[in-house]
């Protein structure tokens, strides 16, 4: 399984400046699929991230123009200013629904709490925290010639 | 009093509870598909592998403290 392979021409996608090359090369080392297009970046995701000033090593002026300057496709931007840091999230259409007891949705409630956060936010960061191990772990098994 | 079933597998005794409380949570289409894969590749069904990751999680961080 490859991310190329499921973000395909879908997913959360940015294009921004060619002038802003420290933030490409980021995502491209964080793995996200990456090309550049005539005087553009872009970069692709199948999930919402965040990027801190300190990773672009940008000045805070550059870092203003810099959000600016994104167009997002499939998704939104957010600026938070105390915490330097540029949010991006997909849109999100599809609903997943489970069952759980009463004393696992009390427990799940007490751990988002723990994290400040509401629980879908949360069961969002386990889940693909989880999926993202789950799929890296099988990727690297195979590339060993494990499985 | 905690309510469910028990069921026999061939190597294990599962003990299920009841699960009354429905949650549902949003995701993008590529979210799902990943979700999807990972959940194929451990075998079991979405809402399976989604609760497994989540009490996993929070079993997790308890044994680490």
């Amino acid at each position: 399984m490859d991310l190329h392979e499921i973000v395909k021409e879908g997913g959360l996608k940015i294009s921004f400046p060619k002038k802003f090359r420290s933030v490409f090369t980021l995502l491209r080392e964080r793995g996200f699929v990456t090309y550049e297009e005539d005087d553009l970046f872009h970069a692709i995701s199948p999930t919402a991230y965040g990027i801190t000033r300190t990773q672009t090593k940008l000045p805070w002026p550059v870092f203003l123009e810099f959000y600016r300057s994104i167009k997002v496709q499939n998704g939104s931007k957010s600026l938070e200013v105390e915490e330097e840091t540029i949010y991006l999230k997909p849109k999100r259409p599809k609903k997943l629904s489970f069952r759980v007891s009463v004393p696992e949705y009390k427990l799940i409630r007490w751990a988002a709490k723990q994290y400040l956060l509401d629980v879908s936010d949360y069961i969002r960061m386990c889940v693909l925290d989880d999926a993202n191990k789950t799929l890296t772990r099988a990727r690297k098994m195979r590339e060993a010639g494990l499985a | 009093m905690l309510k469910g079933i028990k069921k026999r597998g061939r190597r294990h005794i599962a003990f299920i509870p009841k699960r009354p409380v429905r949650i549902s949570v949003r995701f993008s289409e590529e979210e799902i598909a990943l979700i999807k894969r990972a959940a194929e590749r451990e075998g079991l069904s979405m809402a399976d592998y989604v609760r497994n990751a989540v009490l996993s999680e929070i079993f997790a961080s308890w044994e680490e403290e």
